[in-house]
C-alpha cells in the first residue's frame, strides 16, 4: 500500500469514527429548527401525518421482512466461503502435502497447483526476488538427470484463513517472470478480500440461541503461508539465488 | 357542576386517547431515527502484508440504541410541566394521568419494539441485496421464530422500562425544580460514595442485573419490579402537586 492509499485509509476510518457524533449533533440541530419552523407555522402536520407514516413505515418493513425470509430463508449463503470446523481445514492439508509429496519425491497432485510451465535456460538459472519479506515464497530445487536445458515449474498458492473461513479460493497469485536465465519473483500474493457481516442488536437478542457475539466481535485475524515454486532444474544448470529460502530437495531427503 | 361522574376506567381511556393524539409527533420522530440508522453501518479496512480486508458489519446495534434514546427523552418530554398541565384540562386525578401515562407508554413501547425488531430483517434484505458474500450471526425468522418472538418481548421490555425511566426523573424535577435536582445529587452522591467505601459500583451491578441475566422469566419479573418501583416512586413524588400550573 502507498502513502495516498493508507492517508486515504485513515481519513474514511476517522469519518467513520466520528460519523455516529456528528449524526446526532445534526439530529439535535434539525430537530431544534423543526421545532422553530413548527412554532411559528412554516412547517405544519396533522396527528394523522404521524400516525399515517408510523404505520406505514412498520407496514413497509413487514413487506421487507417477508421479502427478506422468502429471498434468504436461511443464515448460510452459498457464495460464503467454507467454514471451518473442527477437522483438520482441507486447504492447510492441500498445502502442507505438496512439501511432504516433493521431499518424498512422489508427483504432486494439489487443488493448490496455479501454473505448472517449463521454461529453457543457459548454463544456469538465476533466481531474483524483489518485494516485500511476506511475499517470498518457499523455493524448492530438485535435480533432474536429463541432459537438457529445460527447468520445470510447478507454482502453488498458499492456504489462507480469516477467522473461521477458508478463502484460499480467493488469494490471486502473480506469476514469476522469465526472462534470459532468470526468474524474477515481484509481489507474488496478492488479494483483496470484503467480508460483511450481519447480526441483530446484542442487546435485544440477549436471551435467543444466537448468542450475543457478532462474527467480527473478537477481531479479524487472518493465517496464511507462502506460496510453493517447486524447480524441476536439469543437474547441468547452475542455480544462483542469493538467499536462504531456496531448498534444494536432495538434501531434504539427506536430512529427512 | 356536572351531573354525570365519570368512573376511571373513562378517564384513563380518554386521557389515553388524548396522550396519543397530543404526543403523536414522537412517533415521526422515532421513525427518522429508525431510518437514519439504516445508514450507520460501521466498516473499517484492516491491512494484511501483501493484501487489504476490508470489513463491513452490519448490524441493528443502532436502531436498538436510537430507539432506546428516543425512549428516555420522550418519557422525559411526557412527564414535563407542559404535559402535566395538558393531562388536567380533561376530569383527572393525579392517579388516573399516572395511569394513562403508563398505558401510552405502553402502547407507544410496543410500536417502537415492533419497528427495532423488524429493522433486523430489513437490514438483512439491504445488507443481501447490496454484498453478494455475508455471514450471518443470526438465524433467520423461518429457522428460528421462537428467537424473533424472544427478541420482541426483550425489546418491549428494555424500551419500556427506558420510558418509564425518564417519565420518572422528570416527575422528580416536576414535584419540586430545585428539589428534584437534589435528590438526584443525592442518589448520585451516595451510589458513589458506595463505590468508593465498599468499591461496589451499585450502577454497574443494576446494569449489568439485566443485561447479564439469563433466564427470561427472571428477566422480565425484574423489569417489572423496576417498573413498579419508578412508576410509584413518580406517583409518590407528585402526589402533592398542583394539578394546574398557571
Amino acid at each position: 500500500m502507498d502513502d495516498e492509499s493508507i492517508r486515504g485509509e485513515k481519513i474514511i476510518m476517522g469519518i467513520f469514527t466520528v460519523l455516529p457524533i456528528v449524526l446526532l449533533i445534526m439530529i439535535l440541530i434539525l430537530a431544534m429548527v423543526g421545532k422553530g419552523f413548527i412554532r411559528k407555522g412554516i412547517l405544519s402536520f396533522n396527528r394523522k401525518f404521524h400516525f399515517w407514516a408510523a404505520f406505514g413505515f412498520i407496514g413497509l418493513l413487514l413487506i421487507m421482512t417477508i421479502l427478506a425470509e422468502v429471498l434468504y430463508p436461511t443464515s448460510q449463503v452459498s457464495k460464503a466461503p467454507p467454514k471451518m470446523d473442527n477437522h483438520f481445514p482441507y486447504s492447510l492439508k492441500a498445502y502442507n502435502a505438496i512439501s511432504d509429496d516433493v521431499i518424498e519425491g512422489k508427483k504432486v497432485d494439489s487443488p493448490l497447483l496455479v501454473a505448472s510451465r517449463t521454461h529453457e535456460v543457459g548454463d544456469q538459472l538465476e533466481i531474483m526476488h524483489r518485494g516485500e519479506f511476506y511475499d517470498f515464497p518457499m523455493i524448492y530445487i530438485e535435480r533432474s538427470d536429463t541432459a537438457s536445458n529445460t527447468v520445470e515449474e510447478y507454482v502453488y498458492k498458499p492456504y489462507m484463513f480469516v477467522n473461521d473461513y477458508d478463502y484460499t479460493e480467493q488469494l490471486n497469485l502473480h506469476l514469476p517472470t522469465w526472462q534470459d536465465d532468470t526468474m524474477t519473483i515481484v509481489d507474488m500474493v496478492d488479494f483483496q478480500l470484503n467480508l460483511v457481516s450481519f447480526s441483530d442488536a446484542s442487546l435485544f437478542k440477549q436471551f435467543t440461541s444466537a448468542g450475543l457475539g457478532t462474527v467480527f466481535s473478537g477481531g479479524v485475524g487472518s493465517s496464511s503461508a507462502s506460496p510453493i515454486i517447486h524447480l524441476i532444474v536439469p543437474e547441468d544448470v547452475e542455480v544462483i539465488a542469493p538467499f536462504d529460502d531456496v531448498m534444494f530437495v536432495e538434501d531434504m531427503r539427506e536430512e529427512w | 357542576m356536572s351531573l354525570t361522574r365519570p368512573t376511571r376506567t373513562e378517564m384513563i381511556n380518554k386521557q389515553v386517547r388524548f396522550k396519543l393524539n397530543a404526543n403523536a409527533a414522537s412517533l415521526s420522530i422515532l421513525l427518522f431515527l429508525q431510518v437514519l440508522a439504516f445508514f450507520l453501518v460501521v466498516s473499517s479496512t484492516v491491512s494484511f502484508g501483501a493484501g487489504e480486508i476490508s470489513v463491513v458489519e452490519s448490524s441493528t446495534a443502532s436502531h436498538a440504541a436510537l430507539t432506546i434514546f428516543w425512549a428516555f427523552f420522550s418519557g422525559i418530554s411526557l412527564g414535563s410541566a407542559a404535559k402535566w398541565n395538558e393531562a388536567f384540562t380533561f376530569v383527572s386525578t393525579r392517579l388516573t394521568h399516572h395511569l394513562s401515562s403508563f398505558i401510552y407508554m405502553m402502547v407507544v413501547s410496543f410500536m417502537a419494539s415492533l419497528m427495532a425488531i423488524l429493522a433486523g430483517p430489513a437490514a438483512r434484505l439491504i445488507t443481501y441485496m447490496r454484498y453478494e458474500e455475508v455471514m450471518q450471526s443470526t438465524q433467520t425468522i423461518t429457522e428460528a421464530p421462537g428467537d424473533f418472538l424472544i427478541q420482541f418481548i426483550t425489546a418491549f421490555a428494555y424500551i419500556l422500562m427506558v420510558f418509564v425511566m425518564g417519565y420518572t426523573i422528570q416527575s422528580f424535577f416536576q414535584a419540586n425544580r430545585l428539589l428534584g435536582g437534589l435528590y438526584i445529587i443525592v442518589i448520585v452522591a451516595f451510589l458513589f460514595t458506595i463505590n468508593l467505601m465498599l468499591g461496589i459500583s451499585v450502577v454497574s451491578a443494576i446494569v449489568f442485573a439485566f443485561i447479564q441475566e439469563t433466564s427470561l422469566v427472571l428477566f422480565l419479573l425484574k423489569v417489572i419490579g423496576a417498573i413498579i418501583l419508578l412508576m410509584s416512586l413518580s406517583i409518590w413524588m407528585t402526589n402533592r402537586l398542583e394539578v394546574r400550573k398557571s
